[in-house]
């Protein structure tokens, strides 16, 4: 068992790599989208906060776009099938397709970082605070998205209806890392506790709820 | 409990409806009269009557979101149809009670503070609620099946519930311009007494109202179904 | 064995069949048949416990099927394929067999992909295969994945003959092993003696 969800594992990140196109789509979209934003403010002096809450908000978009892509894809009815009748748990499975999401995403934000924050007019020193603000935020944006896709994965028009259905539970987020990035200098190691502690309570009843909504909705 | 059909709830909910009524019109006349001839506040001047619409519209948006989650818990525990039609037809009372907060209160913003819509704690987690309650009727009504309708909704009605706690406490980190509770505190409440049972009885009036419109949209929800029914045993 | 006990069941509110009852005892083949619509798939994802029934309920060996005994007993064969279409087909063979939790060795997976498929380049994608070569691969996991119970929806459908042949094949070792399958088809099947349940 142990040695099959390893393989599993890595059949999932094999899996992922194939995917990857997509999030290098959706990342090119960020970069125009990044780039229009400062093109058309470019005689205001802004502050830090403004061009991070773009790129928040643009982060959300993506991860949404890449959530429902990868379960309306993953989690149609004949693959969901199989799933329900594997030996491992709907939950494991949705747990580690989420992570490899996560992983994807996290690689691609890690990569494109620097070139983004440059052409936001932030300053490069900040690099590592928000590569690690960004890194511990997308894991509770992923396991909410997920919730979310799983209830309207029957449905023809997805989307919309996934936006409006998660984006104000992405609020608290938002305002943690706002307070964060008030406090210029990062140095408050408190508030990031407060991400661990909203991504444990997702986690808690982030899969079971996404597993009992595809059981229930989609087969 | 959960084993009541919703066809009986509805049927007697339709018999006291007309009571329901006539007691919440009597309360808001009550209520309205009180409101006309209360002293002003000395700050505030005439702009501040408009509280004793908006503070029981803001309880009961946040309590019917609650009941919500809690019938949506049962309906998903107990399979009960009872329960999911109740959280079903609760929803658009949530919605316009939360519209008619945030009407209310940025009339009285504007009034006091100078602006229709400030970024503050309390106005934004009500914003929120809002649109989670607007989530929520969407869900509702873009299946074909309400039995699959029901289930998605009440998801999310779980998971709002889960989330609204931590999205008020994480608004709350920002300093909040809008004042304090004044009535449900340690130490008793802080208004006058007149001040204090004009918002009780207008409280209740309006909830009586909300009461009254639920036994309604209920009783449709239910005839509707049974005209359906009706309508696929004939074909 | 499989005990069915006045079964029926409603998709939102119209009612798809009812009163379904029937018995399957190791080492028996059912097929069920019907015309287009009247609840064939429906039925078979009942057993498997995918979807509740309006009434009645479905035992195996007495006890009545939850999701636990379903993924330990069943092994469900549906019409739409599960392959991923990015995957190469050895890939895909190694995904769904981690996901069924099935030690194997490679000489035993290539014996039975060359009984069913002859010669057949691995390092194919999945979407480069014809209709029948897909069907196929579905039905390669009934020989490598070991479980007492097949449900197949539909397994014939763009199979030539001597493929239906070796699945039938396949069929008879099953039995022969006092195994239970339980098809829905609108073919008849090359073996001699089995049950048919005729949905109206």
């Amino acid at each position: 068992m142990i040695k099959n969800f390893f393989k599993l594992i890595t059949n999932e990140f094999k899996l992922m790599l194939k995917g990857s196109i997509f999030s290098f789509v959706l990342f090119c979209l960020l970069i125009i989208a990044c780039s229009i934003f400062s093109l058309s403010l470019r005689n205001e002096s802004m502050g830090m906060n403004a061009p991070l809450s773009f790129l928040y908000i643009m982060i959300f978009f993506i991860s949404l776009f890449k959530v429902e892509k990868v379960y309306s894809l993953d989690f149609d009815e004949a693959k969901l099938q199989q799933y329900i009748l594997s030996p491992f748990s709907l939950e494991i499975i949705i747990f580690v397709k989420n992570m490899m999401i996560y992983i994807n995403l996290i690689i691609f934000f890690v990569i494109f970082s620097p070139l983004i924050l440059t052409i936001l007019n932030i300053d490069l020193s900040y690099l590592v605070q928000i590569n690690i603000l960004l890194s511990l935020s997308l894991l509770s944006i992923i396991f909410i998205a997920s919730m979310t896709a799983s209830i309207t994965i029957s449905k023809n028009n997805k989307l919309s209806l996934t936006s409006i259905l998660t984006l104000p539970l992405f609020v608290p987020i938002l305002i943690f890392s706002m307070a964060i990035t008030d406090v210029i200098d990062f140095n408050t190691y408190k508030m990031y506790l407060f991400f661990v502690a909203y991504f444990l309570l997702n986690l808690a009843f982030s899969p079971l709820l996404t597993s009992f909504a595809l059981k229930k909705l989609s087969v | 409990m959960f084993a009541i059909t919703p066809n009986t709830l509805s049927t007697f909910m339709n018999s006291i409806s007309k009571y329901i009524v006539l007691l919440s019109l009597l309360l808001i006349g009550i209520a309205a009269f009180l409101i006309i001839f209360i002293e002003n506040d000395y700050y505030q001047g005439i702009s501040f009557k408009i509280m004793f619409i908006h503070v029981p519209a803001a309880w009961l948006s946040l309590a019917i979101f609650l009941a919500m989650g809690i019938s949506s818990i049962i309906g998903l525990i107990f399979k009960s149809p009872t329960a999911f039609t109740i959280a079903r037809s609760l929803s658009p009372i949530g919605l316009i009670m939360s519209i008619v907060v945030l009407v209310t209160g940025s009339i009285w913003g504007n009034l006091t503070w100078g602006a229709y819509w400030v970024w503050d704690a309390r106005l934004t987690s009500m914003l929120i609620l809002a649109f989670i309650y607007l989530g929520h009727i969407l869900l509702l009504y873009s299946f074909e099946h309400f039995q699959k309708a029901d289930f998605a909704a009440s998801i999310l009605a779980i998971i709002g519930m889960v989330n609204l706690p931590i999205v008020k406490f994480s608004v709350d980190w920002w300093t909040t311009l809008h004042q304090g509770s004044s009535v449900l505190r340690i130490g008793g409440p802080s208004m006058t007494n007149d001040y204090l049972i004009t918002l009780l009885v207008s409280f209740l009036g309006i909830f009586m109202l909300t009461m009254y419109w639920f036994s309604n949209i209920f009783y449709i929800i239910i005839e509707k179904r049974k005209i359906m029914r009706s309508k696929l045993l004939n074909d | 064995m499989i005990e069915v006990n006045n079964l029926s069941f409603a998709r939102g509110n119209i009612l798809i069949y009812k009163d379904i009852n029937f018995k399957i005892s190791p080492g028996e083949l059912l097929l069920v048949s019907g015309a287009n619509g009247v609840g064939k798939t429906t039925l078979l994802s009942n057993i498997v416990n995918f979807t509740e029934p309006l009434e009645g309920n479905v035992t195996y060996h007495g006890t009545s099927i939850d999701n636990h005994i379903a993924s330990e007993c069943f092994l469900y064969i549906g019409e739409n394929n599960f392959a991923f279409d990015t995957l190469t087909l050895n890939q895909n063979i190694d995904y769904w067999l981690s996901v069924h939790n099935v030690n194997f060795d490679k000489s035993i997976k290539n014996k039975s992909v060359n009984f069913l498929f002859q010669e057949l380049n691995l390092d194919k994608k999945f979407y480069q295969l014809s209709f029948g070569q897909k069907k196929k691969l579905q039905l390669l996991l009934l020989m490598l994945v070991n479980k007492p119970v097949w449900i197949l929806d539909d397994p014939f459908s763009g199979l030539d003959t001597e493929s239906i042949n070796k699945i039938s094949t396949l069929f008879e070792k099953k039995l022969e092993n006092k195994g239970i399958i339980i098809i829905a088809s609108h073919q008849k099947i090359g073996l001699n003696d089995y049950k048919t349940i005729q949905l109206i």
